[in-house]
């Protein structure tokens, strides 16, 4: 029985009363190196690549030359799972439970969050030992390479397109020639391929009657010649891209509610009076205001505050408006003077006595709430390039579009690796640029 | 609700993707070899320290718009109540050699020791170990090999030998002490090849301040694959320019003289050094020129004579030309010529970082895939040219 234990349930409690819902969340206190682990994973039970191991070594390694404490970690799945540090202190917690609370009701709350697929830890867990085992089977650098592909594309993808499709099993419908060659359960490299080869051809076919396609995902789940193993692979890290980036769309929102929600039930839970100046200093190092880098803690709590002191139905707008809908809808001239809000710029000056070489000022543009605002929103929109599927060549070469010109040693990578799954050349056509696979 | 954490954990891929990761690195590193090999921190890092090397930093690719090549100022929006300014960065001296705005690759600081940086490069330049014909009988070596009727290990299998021939194959015959053997220290004369390797340079005022690292660069590395093949290597550095000095290592890395030119001098006080210290059957001697070709005239038969005598009593003569060798140098003609004529005179270009590890593959004949053209290949052609 730990000492924070208690202090959940009756925040629960005092959630219920002050008209709030939250989801159960499970708290667990872990070790720094689990919240590490956790952060550079996102998800728990994901499976193995490089890339969170990169991460976790750099965080770790921030952590050991003291930038940046993690404090809280919470997931949006069914339960949600609370992540406490065990050397935090009592106050520590408790005020992190209320954070998680915050969080727990803006997931059940918010549209587009509480329709991320409920069973979220069980996929991921599942997919784990599925990845192991083709990992023992197929190789781990035939994963890795799929992954790294699939990676890259995991932030191009559209709810809209449709739900990833389940790895195809042999259809019972006899596919072209299957009479001749009978390959329904064939084991042989040559045959598999062909048939893959035959159903790729139909599927083309089917494709070219179609619009182009947004998600390159989808597109190589549904059209590509892959084995079921590799489709697999795919589908899951979709499904992985599809949570992460609902997550995303409303960090500022999410983080502002819970700190909004957390600091109501924080204020009426009967916390021992030292506990509460640690609380305060606490909540002072994550909210806020900074003359140059806002906080997106605070931006958020701030404006759901302002929003309810204003009288409007904070739940209402919170359960429709993302980060950049919220922004755009609400923030007004009260909001920018009331927090002092401007846009700055810099400009390289002789400097002064103390700055020999010159120096780089930064200096107050303006506080006209419109500049503000509009500055505000292109901040929080995530630049993600809009790369698309144009069309198939009838070479069956693959042709990929964007609208503004884009790194092309990145691309090159990415357009090798997707070349390597569509067994075709893959070309992007850019602004003003073109690149293409090297095979 | 707290001992139900392992349905939560992460089952410990962190660490294991954590090592791939870093393998990913040293992949890098490898593939990266030039950078390592002229590192300055490998240079002059003492044996068993990490050294730093930068990489470009390993990371997943992703879609993401190009940089217009301009300079953006940063700009943002802050709370508060400003200031004039509000924030005042100093800026630092501009760097020399231009300021080189372009976008660099994030980069990654790598900690690696000396020994594994030096594997690698072995491997990379497949060097064949030399085959070291003289040394001198020293170092003495303790072996169990002796052996005798007393003693305090026993030697289980000459006694039982012993017991056998005694006994004839009669069972239960009882044991004497006469068949008890026993194995005693001896010492053993070993003889231990070691090294003798001369390095002269051209200290004369054409030589620049990079052409004086990648000579150092190639001799550290050159002493470092002979330490690798020799227990024991002994080093002397002369430097000239109309007359030769023997220097220490600090003054032949660094010191320039105003003279003009006399290859000989510098040659000839090698052969001096080797012929009064280093007997010709006990040392393996090495003798490493590096120039950037420059010589007078009248100074070439003197210069051929030394080196084909040095040829004759040194594994190996290397010559090192700093600059590339669009028409044929002096010295590199004579090179040219005894290279042609003796198989242990060696030579080639070394004008950049990137030629170092051709330099030293071709130098110790090592094999390998390497578009690197050490004396044979360009020197005949260009001759063959001017007629």
């Amino acid at each position: 029985m730990r000492e924070w234990m208690p202090w959940v349930k009756r925040s629960y409690e005092i959630a219920a009363e002050l008209g709030f819902a939250p989801r159960e969340i499970d708290f667990v206190e872990v070790p720094a190196d689990t919240i590490y682990q956790m952060a550079a994973y996102n998800l728990p039970g994901r499976y193995a690549h490089w890339s969170f191991g990169r991460s976790y070594y750099f965080q770790r390694q921030g952590f050991e030359q003291g930038h940046g404490k993690i404090y809280e970690l919470i997931t949006n799945t069914h339960p949600s799972i609370g992540y406490l540090m065990d050397r935090n202190t009592l106050a520590d917690q408790i005020f992190i439970i209320t954070h998680c609370l915050g969080h727990a009701d803006y997931f059940d709350r918010h549209a587009g969050m509480r329709n991320v697929r409920p069973d979220l830890l069980t996929m991921m867990q599942a997919s784990r030992e599925r990845f192991m085992e083709y990992e023992a089977r197929y190789g781990k650098l035939a994963v890795e390479d799929i992954l790294d592909t699939a990676h890259a594309l995991s932030w191009h993808v559209d709810p809209l397109a449709g739900t990833t499709p389940n790895p195809e099993r042999p259809s019972h419908k006899p596919a072209p020639y299957e009479d001749i060659l009978d390959f329904a359960d064939s084991q042989n490299v040559f045959t598999r391929r062909l048939k893959q080869d035959l159903d790729f051809v139909t599927r083309k076919a089917m494709y070219d009657q179609g619009t182009p396609c947004d998600d390159l995902l989808y597109f190589l789940i549904t059209q590509a010649p892959l084995e079921d193993w590799e489709r697999d692979i795919l589908s899951v890290v979709r499904e992985v891209g599809l949570a992460l980036q609902q997550q995303m769309r409303t960090k500022m929102a999410d983080e502002g509610w819970a700190c909004f929600v957390g600091m109501k039930i924080l204020h009426k839970l009967d916390v021992p009076d030292d506990a509460h100046w640690h609380q305060s200093a606490l909540h002072a190092g994550v909210v806020h205001a900074d003359p140059l880098n806002l906080n997106p803690y605070w931006l958020g709590w701030r404006l759901w505050t302002y929003l309810e002191d204003q009288g409007m139905d904070v739940k209402a707008i919170c359960e429709t408006e993302n980060d950049v809908s919220l922004l755009r809808n609400y923030v007004d001239a009260g909001f920018v003077s009331r927090e002092k809000l401007y846009e700055w710029y810099t400009e390289l000056s002789t400097g002064d006595a103390s700055t020999p070489h010159g120096a780089l000022d930064f200096l107050v543009k303006t506080r006209g709430w419109e500049a503000v605002r509009d500055r505000l929103v292109s901040d929080a929109i995530i630049p993600i390039p809009h790369v698309r599927v144009s069309h198939v060549m009838s070479s069956n070469a693959l042709e990929l579009t964007s609208p503004v010109d884009l790194d092309k040693k990145d691309a090159v990578k990415i357009l090798n690796g997707m070349a390597r799954l569509w067994k075709h050349p893959v070309a992007l056509t850019m602004k003003r640029e073109r690149v293409g696979s090297e095979y | 609700m707290n001992d139900e954490r392992d349905l939560y954990d992460l089952m410990g891929s962190g660490e294991a993707d954590r090592e791939r990761y870093r393998q990913k690195v040293r992949d890098s590193l490898r593939k990266n070899l030039d950078e390592v090999v002229s590192s300055e921190e490998i240079i002059t890092a003492p044996s068993g320290k990490q050294i730093k090397v930068n990489i470009p930093d390993i990371r997943e690719p992703h879609f993401w718009p190009a940089s217009d090549g301009q300079d953006h100022l940063p700009s943002g929006i802050g709370a508060g109540e400003g200031g004039e300014p509000i924030h005042r960065v100093p800026l630092r001296p501009a760097r020399e050699g231009g300021a080189g705005k372009e976008h660099s690759e994030p980069q990654l600081s790598v900690y690696i020791p000396l020994e594994e940086a030096a594997r690698w490069l072995w491997e990379d330049l497949h060097l064949p170990l030399i085959e070291s014909k003289k040394g001198a009988l020293e170092d003495e070596s303790f072996a169990l090999t002796a052996r005798g009727r007393t003693g305090a290990v026993m030697d289980r299998k000459r006694t039982l030998l012993r017991y056998l021939a005694r006994s004839q194959g009669a069972t239960n015959a009882p044991w004497t002490e006469s068949d008890l053997t026993y194995r005693r220290w001896s010492e053993r004369m070993q003889e231990t090849t070691q090294a003798a390797v001369v390095l002269v340079r051209d200290a004369s005022g054409s030589i620049t301040p990079e052409m004086q690292y990648i000579i150092r660069v190639c001799c550290f590395w050159t002493v470092l694959w002979l330490r690798h093949n020799y227990p024991r290597v002994q080093i002397h550095f002369v430097i000239h320019d109309t007359e030769a000095e023997e220097v220490d290592e600090a003054a032949f890395f660094k010191d320039q003289t105003r003279g003009g030119t006399r290859v000989s001098s510098g040659l000839l006080k090698a052969e001096e050094i080797l012929q009064k210290h280093y007997p010709v059957n006990e040392w393996n001697r090495f003798v490493l020129y590096f120039s950037d070709g420059d010589n007078w005239e009248e100074d070439d038969d003197t210069l051929d004579q030394v080196i084909t005598r040095l040829a004759d009593s040194c594994e190996l003569v290397a010559y090192g030309q700093t600059v590339e060798n669009h028409s044929p140098t002096p010295v590199w003609i004579t090179m040219h010529r005894l290279n042609a004529s003796h198989r242990n005179v060696e030579g080639g270009v070394v004008a950049s970082k990137e030629q170092i590890r051709g330099w030293l593959r071709y130098v110790f004949r090592g094999k390998g895939a390497g578009e690197y053209a050490g004396m044979d290949a360009v020197g005949e052609a260009k001759l063959r040219d001017r007629g």
